[in-house]
């Protein structure tokens, strides 16, 4: 073909235009660069530095102004809070960075955080006010004033709390931002009174760990680089490849550079799984089977760590068969009985860790010589034996739990996990002979029975010693690695005392809109904010949702981007970018970092903070929704933590980064844990539902490990016969949860939606590679692309999690999703889903 | 000197760090990759082949320009636009020279070319990336420079300076001391096509 064949005239013009005005690029740079003696941003310095451009060759190279700035990308991607070199130019931001770090292991950053340029100009970017004018999610709006949002909202809520009481408005915010600025929301409705949704996204691991070691609920590992002396890693359904890639220079490390060996249980051939050394296809919702097996093994050939159990856990606790209680000094005369329970909060901050006590009534244990008493008199308690104490019969928790292990021998996990014996006996041995690190990234918690993984591996790793100590613990997206230093107490988010609203937890929502209580109590809904949250694209059950929110009178959304859940809003509040403010974040790495204002608000957008204050005003609580972002963020700072570490806003802008953490903190060191009995808790006393709508719990299951099947997606459920495949989802890896959907270059790599599908399941169903399928159940339905993969298990399919409902042909995956709920955790079991696939 | 890089395929996750790492800092217009990653393995991205669950197969292969010793493209170029740098081995496009008939195109034996079949369309309507970003033209074929831009200034190409996987190494292939060659050695390292004599810098670890 000639230049002729395709040349238009308007392109001839291109190329008339091109001729004149185009520079030489590639000949010029090297020495342009030379002459005008350009220097660029040396990153992480944040200063203005000159850049020379190169506009025609011989003409006088001009400067163009280019600023650098330290802004923190916070989507939760689970690993992240990575600081990034935010370059502007011309007011715009034009690219983003890496940082380097001080160990360049952990310096990190992504393919995502490199396309924020395209995310804060995306087409989709909310830029005003607007009020819906159409059906809810018709996508037809009228742009208004914020005075005219902020009063029609603000008068929308007090009528509301006239006629119908304070608990009638509710709120509800996610993870969507992971630093501070996403909780200040929550001071204007705790001065409201409001109801809370509760959105326990992937919870089940988090809520184990408050319950069993206790750290605040985002950290109960030991601290990042202990995987590099890690002999085994074990990756429990974690992708870690993809699902926490802001880690795995760190995680690849512990594998290639310390040759640690990687084992991934997995059902299906991941991109971790094609790195390890050690793959194990398991059939889905079934780990903790296999998990009690292996700590079984482990005791029966007498390799569990005595030392640990006796000193570190409730081991040698004596549990009263009346009440399934610990035996304490108040039940033999010997004490006052101290006041009962304990409160985990939400928050997965220091100050709010339960605090551990054996104060005066303390738990007992028996001494091999019949003594009775605390353990620190008791120098060598019995681990087991059932004993007849001035009336109290009493079982060591380590009997109990080896009588509850005694109920999964390898031979029945075998046949549930579908995992060889041999296998499993080979894992027990692998894991005991550590140090044994776990890598898990809340796949397990995408189950209806997401909490027995957890339960069982905590368990595991008790038994099997592989706790407490560098190298072992819990990795991953639940790493302890917040060394925090906010607090973001009472005084912030309630400084004024009013009864709060009910919490309700979200999937129960349409139960509740349906009946009208929670909890037994009647509620009345009439208005729901969202900030930093898309239920509507995040949450399992989305029809149903969406079902619950239509009888909601009033629903108003603050987002950065016109998604699923903005999109059926009543009003939209446009909030900004990341970059757009200041603010900090203290999650997930070890290091409180600054996140620099590098541009102004785009648009009419503000942040959320801001946004808050506006509506507190129109609520007439502008005496308490006062604070600027740079009150709050000090006020945070502003406590013992923090100044221990030389935290400050000021620090901050100073410094722009600043360590948090210990160096080599162990999670459970020194046989203390923040419990309430200051020990490994696999034996829990106190059994209380999370998210109480009248759920009734038999302690005597639920106080040791154990495992039930998954509530839906389980070939014994008669559903199984009608939709025989489970549906299950990962993280892309060019987005997180919902974010990134607008970056035209993570669209590039991937542009459509697929379904993953075994060759023998497709050929089954007569579909060929790149065919449109239909993937259905009684819930709802998606239309996406079938794209045959052989590692997918056959009776599973499986698609990424996170592209906006108007990217499919037609439905949302999100529709068939399960929002069934085990009676002790409120989650949100993804995976826990029945499906039949069928050509479009 | 010559310039070269080693990827190695052990620790390549596939993230395509690299990818968009490239097409920020050269402000890539929409559809166009100079650094590719392709998964060997099932037809579509991030799929294997095989049989479930013992004999599976998938992996990455990042693919860009390979700046040949032997550069079949120079060879096919009519116009010379297409050359090899003296001093450094890397071969470059000169736009100005390039009159798009992509015979270079069809002489390259890694895809790894690109067309501007239309005048460039980007998602923003100013230039993101470097500061000194090439330009992009309208009926020009281009591709991955080794970053000339980011070299003159005594920075590593884009694709180098982060990668998730710690795969990527770059340097002079004539300096036994340079990052490159430390990371090839005591490890096996193959080159694509090698048996057609093109002689690529880009050398992979396996």
């Amino acid at each position: 073909m000639t230049k002729k064949e395709f040349v238009t005239f308007d392109e001839d013009r291109i190329i008339f235009d091109k001729k004149i005005t185009r520079r030489k690029f590639l000949k010029v740079s090297a020495a342009a660069a030379a002459v005008t003696g350009a220097t660029l941003a040396v990153p992480g310095t944040g200063g203005t530095v000159l850049k020379a451009l190169a506009k025609d060759e011989g003409a006088p190279a001009q400067a163009v102004q280019e600023q650098v700035f330290q802004g923190v990308c916070r989507p939760d991607c689970g690993g992240g809070s990575c600081p990034m070199n935010v370059h502007v130019r011309n007011g715009k931001v034009v690219k983003t960075s890496k940082i380097d770090a001080a160990d360049p292991l952990w310096t990190r950053m992504c393919q995502k955080g490199m396309s924020h340029a395209q995310r804060i100009y995306a087409p989709e970017r909310l830029k005003y006010p607007m009020r819906r004018t159409g059906a809810r999610g018709e996508g037809k709006w009228e742009q208004i004033t914020w005075e005219e949002a902020i009063d029609e909202i603000t008068t929308k809520w007090k009528g509301y709390q006239k006629q119908f009481g304070n608990s009638s408005n509710m709120y509800g915010f996610g993870a969507g931002v992971l630093s501070p600025e996403q909780y200040y929301g929550m001071r204007l409705f705790m001065a409201m009174g409001s109801s809370y949704l509760a959105i326990p996204s992937d919870m089940d691991g988090l809520d184990m760990a408050a319950l069993m070691v206790t750290r605040g609920q985002y950290l109960h590992g030991n601290s990042g680089d202990s995987i590099l002396s890690a002999k085994n890693i074990f990756f429990w359904g974690a992708n870690a490849t993809n699902s926490m890639q802001s880690g795995w220079s760190v995680t690849q490390s512990a594998i290639f550079d310390h040759g640690a060996k990687a084992i991934v249980i997995d059902p299906n051939y991941t991109g971790i799984a094609s790195k390890a050394n050690k793959w194990v296809p398991i059939r889905p919702g079934t780990d903790a089977v296999m998990m009690m097996a292996m700590t079984k093994i482990i005791i029966d050939e007498g390799l569990q760590d005595t030392d640990y159990l006796t000193k570190g856990t409730v081991a040698p606790f004596l549990v009263k068969e009346s009440d399934g209680k610990f035996l304490r000094l108040s039940d033999l005369g010997r004490a006052q009985k101290a006041a009962e329970g304990s409160t985990i909060t939400l928050q997965g901050e220091a100050s709010s860790n339960v605090v551990a006590s054996e104060g005066n009534d303390a738990i007992v244990v028996r001494g091999k010589d019949g003594t009775v008493d605390k353990p620190g008199v008791v120098t060598d308690p019995v681990l087991s034996g059932t004993f007849t104490i001035q009336g109290f019969k009493v079982t060591t928790a380590y009997d109990l739990l080896v009588q509850r292990l005694a109920e999964y021998p390898p031979e029945k996990a075998a046949e549930i996990c579908d995992v060889p014996v041999d296998t499993i006996t080979e894992l027990a041995h692998t894991f005991v002979d550590g140090p044994t690190t776990n890598f898990v990234d809340y796949g397990m918690d995408h189950w209806g029975n997401g909490y027995t993984g957890y339960y069982a591996l905590y368990t595991l790793m008790f038994v099997a010693g592989q706790f407490g100590k560098w190298g072992t613990g819990m990795y991953g997206g639940q790493q302890a690695s917040m060394g925090s230093g906010t607090n973001i107490g009472a005084a912030i988010v309630s400084p004024r005392t009013i009864a709060p609203g009910p919490t309700i937890y979200s999937p129960y929502l349409p139960d509740v809109m349906e009946t009208g209580k929670w909890d037994g109590q009647p509620v009345n809904i009439k208005s729901l904010y969202f900030w930093c949250t898309n239920p509507l694209h995040n949450h399992t059950d989305r029809q149903a949702m969406i079902k619950a929110i239509d009888k909601i009178e009033f629903f108003v959304v603050a987002d950065q981007t016109m998604n699923n859940t903005s999109r059926y809003a009543d009003i939209v509040l446009p909030a900004s970018h990341w970059f757009e403010f200041e603010s900090i974040t203290t999650m997930i790495t070890d290091y409180a970092r600054i996140s620099e204002k590098a541009i102004e608000p785009l648009y009419e957008s503000k942040p959320d903070i801001e946004i808050a204050n506006l509506l507190g005003a129109g609520m007439g609580l502008g005496d308490v929704m006062n604070m600027t972002i740079e009150d709050y963020l000090t006020a945070i700072l502003d406590n013992d933590v923090a100044k221990s570490y030389g935290l400050s806003l000021e620090a901050l802008r100073q410094k722009k980064n600043i360590k948090v953490q210990p160096p080599r903190f162990i999670m459970g060191e020194n046989y203390t844990l923040p419990t309430p009995t200051g020990r490994a808790e696999f034996y829990l006393e106190n059994i209380v539902p999370f998210g109480n709508n009248g759920q009734t719990l038999d302690p005597k299951l639920y106080s040791l490990t154990h495992w039930v099947p998954p509530l839906e997606a389980w070939h014994e459920n008669p559903l199984f016969q009608k939709y025989p495949l489970t549906l299950m989802t990962h993280r892309d890896k060019f987005k997180v949860h919902s974010q990134f959907n607008d970056c035209s270059w993570l669209l590039e790599l991937r542009p459509e939606p697929t379904l993953s599908i075994n060759p023998v399941d497709a050929a089954a169903r007569g579909i060929k590679h790149g065919d449109y399928v239909k993937v259905y159940n009684d819930r709802g339905y998606v239309v996406l692309k079938a794209v045959l993969h052989a590692g997918i298990r056959p009776g599973v399919v499986d698609t990424e999690a996170g592209w906006r409902s108007d990217k499919y042909k037609a439905g949302c995956y999100q529709d068939l999703t399960s929002r069934k709920q085990n009676p002790w955790m409120s989650n949100n079991g993804f995976f826990d889903t029945l499906c039949e696939v069928t050509k479009a | 000197m010559r310039y070269g890089m080693a990827i190695d395929l052990k620790r390549c996750i596939g993230c395509h760090m690299c990818s968009v790492a490239c097409k920020s800092n050269n402000n890539l217009p929409a559809g166009m990759l100079w650094n590719r990653v392709l998964t060997i393995g099932g037809e579509a991205i991030d799929t294997a082949s095989g049989t479930y669950p013992n004999d599976l197969h998938m992996s990455y292969l990042p693919v860009n320009c390979q700046h040949c010793a032997n550069p079949p493209c120079v060879a096919a170029c009519p116009t010379g636009a297409s050359y090899k740098r003296a001093e450094d081995g890397i071969v470059l496009v000169d736009s100005d020279l390039c009159i798009g008939c992509r015979m270079c195109m069809v002489a390259c034996p890694y895809n790894a070319r690109s067309f501007n079949w239309k005048k460039p369309e980007y998602a923003v309507d100013f230039a993101l990336g470097d500061a000194d970003a090439p330009e992009h033209q309208f009926n020009v074929v281009e591709k991955c420079t080794f970053c000339v831009n980011r070299l003159a200034r005594g920075e590593a190409p884009a694709c180098m300076e982060l990668c998730s996987g710690r795969a990527r190494y770059w340097g002079d292939l004539d300096d036994p001391e340079s990052e490159v060659n430390k990371a090839m050695q005591g490890r096996q390292t193959v080159q694509l096509l090698e048996e057609k004599g093109t002689g690529p810098a880009v050398f992979y670890l396996k």
